[in-house]
């Protein structure tokens, strides 16, 4: 069966943070059941909907930019796809960009993690401090636990970018990190540079990806 | 503290954020009634549960009234509430729960009772009826826990007794009328109790152990409201979709209500009679609108006896035809064990193949006739061939232990028996269910006796250790929790100073089994000087039972009967009007 290959991105704010990254690819996948559109299904003695989410997201942390690819047995234009899926979906949760990827094996390959942490803090100067500190050094090593293991990341080797924004009231932590060899670093893993640790109000992360 | 920091600080917060789709959210200035409705268990519990969602829409459907949920918080969402002093709100516009019109529970199961105490508490609302005042909403309670409503009559302002679906709408008209005249609440509740299925416990007194009317205007007995036409009446098509994983997750169609099979210890099969049918061609309409309203992967065709539903073949055939392309499968609960069930299990699975189960309850043909359930062990064992020979390999049976006249031979006849199947069919695995017998009100088993603590514990022992080298996997249901579930089911209003004094020192949650702390009760009955063994004994047939003044329709003498029969291992075949009728006191027409 023909099948045609679309890459979307969504997102997701509010109130939807607090579910889970599984309870919310099933919710987006029964949206996706809801409309008319010709969605490719797995073969097999359990079919499923040929769809695949990029890194999950933990519960707690919005985002600006999260990316999903799915197959469709006919071609369908861009808008319309857009348009009948966030239908079925909150305004909490939309996607926003589609796009028609004629290479089926090309895949979705993360580049960058963006992430803008909003914090209480009462030394800015403190943290930017920290933050020159952060750039002289050569290695900064930390413990972080990932499922059952427990590893050492170098924040240095996935830190790209970081600094400090005093946008109003919000005090903003914004970072550019590398998402390499299927590692990242979670955003309450980056104040590990500090000194004096500031406490994570909220946590919007965006994912880049090669195009 | 804010809700949303709490949100970030405890367990699953996705099960208080109310953003599920089909969510139904009003302006509170746009109706002139507002409803909280209850259920006072975790929300994967409570939005599984079928008749949640009908009182929900029911409500909803109504252009004059709101509706909204509150379900159990867990722990540690209920410290946070305490301890920053918010109170209980609900999912839909995060309101109070005191600040409501009425507010009605959703009683599936007697081990949420303390619920309706801490909800109430955490909601802002006096927890006794008669501390409550004109302006407190209504505490109003329903589902088939109430069939026996006295461990909570203190609580509770007026019970409703039966299937909800043609009766809200009385109510509410009631409610609006009554509201507009400015009268007070026992003006209301003179007018309610005029419906059937209403009960207002401050409109009774109890005498002798019986529930006697107070006023010339009030029913000495209430009876159980029943749809007669179940086709015609309301069926949500457009559930709430939830977003957190639920226990239940999936579609449901309610294809039969009621049952004709007599088991004589199912509680289910007395208190929804007469057995009622919803046509294939509405169950096809329900599953195409359920589909397009929630894209749920699967639809269970609910009912007390799938076998039953008298077109099952053509059903399944009917939806297999026109769902199979959008891949969504059906499922088929309370299979019972014969070659029939096998065929319908294959025909259903043609999308997915699921796991194989049946309740068998007893071990031995003999008990087995004792509570009627009618099923042969020659046939049963033929079904499990047949189903390995299918290529079923796991396999889920259910077992009662405690069941009346049961002894140490029928668990010896069953060990037996489960070691021929797993001789006669080479790779199998049985998982092997086993709980307590617990004796419910309104059934022919409503005197027997809850079976004794060493008897389970040394029936359990004998099991574990003879099913010790085989092909099983052996669950055995908590002994604690259905004791206290016995207690209550057969519960009168002195059991109500035992729950507040439990509640009082922070027993939550009995159903689970993490959260039960029987020391809790133990201490609770020992203060009240209550003995707990008074409500687990054997009852007299002439004895005056709590729930006498509750009527489900079928007739003492019918439970009497059929008690008789049991204890002389006498089957009553199947119910069928017109054909076959052991006038249990129901009318079909």
């Amino acid at each position: 069966m023909d099948k045609y290959k679309y890459r979307l991105c969504y997102y997701k704010k509010g109130n939807i943070k607090f579910v889970g990254f599984i309870d919310l690819t099933r919710f987006i996948i029964r949206a996706l059941r809801r409309t008319n559109l010709p969605v490719h299904y797995s073969c097999g003695f359990n079919p499923q909907p040929r769809i695949s989410f990029s890194i999950p997201i933990p519960v707690g942390v919005e985002s600006k930019r999260e990316w999903i690819e799915i197959y469709l047995s006919k071609k369908i234009s861009e808008k319309y796809i857009l348009e009948e899926w966030n239908r079925q979906l909150p305004i909490e949760l939309q996607f926003y960009e589609c796009y028609y990827v004629e290479d089926l094996k090309d895949k979705l390959d993360v580049k960058f993690i963006n992430y803008e942490l909003e914090i209480f803090h009462h030394d800015i100067e403190l943290l930017l401090k920290d933050i020159g500190r952060f750039y002289n050094l050569k290695s900064y090593n930390i413990l972080v636990r990932r499922g059952e293991k427990i590893k050492i990341l170098d924040l240095k080797d996935f830190i790209n970018e970081i600094e400090i924004n005093k946008n109003k009231d919000k005090i903003l932590i914004i970072a550019k990190t590398f998402y390499k060899n299927n590692n990242l670093i979670r955003g309450e893993e980056i104040i590990n540079i500090f000194t004096y640790k500031p406490f994570i109000k909220n946590q919007v992360r965006e994912i880049l990806i090669n195009v | 503290m804010d809700i949303n920091d709490i949100l970030y600080n405890v367990k699953n917060p996705g099960r208080y954020i109310g953003e599920e789709f089909n969510i139904i959210k009003k302006d509170w200035k746009d109706v002139k009634l507002h409803v909280a409705l209850v259920f006072p268990d975790l929300y994967e519990i409570g939005m599984s549960n079928l008749g949640f969602q009908i009182v929900y829409h029911l409500f909803n459907r109504r252009n004059d009234t709101l509706c909204e949920r509150f379900f159990h918080p867990d722990l540690d969402m209920e410290n946070y509430l305490r301890e920053y002093n918010i109170p209980l709100f609900s999912l839909e516009s995060k309101k109070p729960l005191f600040e409501f019109d009425i507010i009605g529970f959703s009683l599936s199961y007697e081990l949420n009772f303390s619920g309706i105490l801490n909800i109430l508490d955490l909601g802002k609302v006096p927890i006794f009826s008669k501390e409550r005042k004109e302006k407190d909403p209504i505490i109003i309670a329903g589902g088939p826990a109430v069939l026996n409503p006295e461990p909570i009559v203190p609580f509770i302002d007026v019970f409703f007794i039966g299937e909800a679906e043609e009766s809200i709408d009385e109510l509410v008209e009631i409610y609006l009328d009554w509201r507009n005249n400015k009268e007070s609440k026992f003006e209301l509740f003179k007018r309610w109790v005029k419906l059937d299925g209403i009960y207002i416990p401050s409109f009774y007194d109890e005498e002798d152990r019986r529930i006697k009317p107070k006023y010339y205007f009030v029913p000495e007995k209430i009876k159980r409201r029943i749809v007669k036409d179940l086709d015609n009446s309301y069926f949500p098509t457009k559930p709430l979709v939830p977003l957190n994983s639920i226990v239940h997750d999936r579609g449901m169609v309610e294809i039969m209500r009621g049952c004709q099979r007599n088991c004589r210890f199912c509680l289910a099969g007395y208190i929804y009679r007469p057995k009622r049918i919803r046509s294939v061609e509405k169950i096809k309409d329900c599953v195409k609108e359920l589909f397009k309203n929630t894209g749920y992967e699967e639809i269970s065709l609910l009912s007390l006896s799938s076998n039953d539903y008298p077109y099952i073949e053509y059903l399944i055939d009917e939806l297999n035809k026109e769902f199979s392309d959008k891949y969504l499968s059906f499922s088929l609960p309370s299979l019972r064990a014969d070659k029939f069930s096998l065929e319908l299990a294959e025909k259903i699975q043609k999308v997915r193949k699921s796991g194989l189960t049946f309740a068998i309850e007893a071990g031995t043909e003999r008990l087995r006739k004792v509570i009627n359930k009618g099923l042969k062990t020659d046939d049963f064992l033929n079904t499990i061939k047949i189903a390995y020979e299918m290529g079923w390999r796991k396999i889920k049976l259910y077992f009662m232990l405690g069941l009346p006249t049961e002894e140490n031979d029928d668990i010896k006849e069953l060990i037996n028996i489960l070691f021929r199947i797993s001789k006669e069919n080479k790779g199998i695995l049985l998982h092997l269910g086993f709980s307590v017998f617990i004796p419910k009100p309104h059934t022919p088993f409503q005197w027997e006796k809850f079976c004794e603590r060493e008897i389970f514990e040394e029936r359990k022992k004998y099991i574990l250790k003879n099913l010790k080298r085989g092909p099983f996997i052996i669950d055995f249901h908590d002994y604690n929790m259905s004791k206290l579930e016995a207690i209550f089911s057969r519960g009168d209003r002195r059991l109500s100073i035992v729950l507040y004094s439990a509640w009082k020192m922070g027993s939550r949650l009995e159903g689970w089994k993490d959260y039960l702390n029987i020391s809790i009760w133990e201490k609770a009955f020992k203060e009240n000087k209550i003995d707990p063994q008074d409500y687990l004994g054997e009852r007299k047939l002439d004895e005056i039972l709590p729930w006498d003044h509750i009527q489900t329709g079928v007739l003492k003498d019918f439970l009497i009967k059929e008690r008789e029969r049991a204890y002389k291992e006498i089957e009553t075949p199947p119910c069928e009007w017109g054909e076959y009728c052991e006038f249990c006191g129901i009318s079909h027409g």
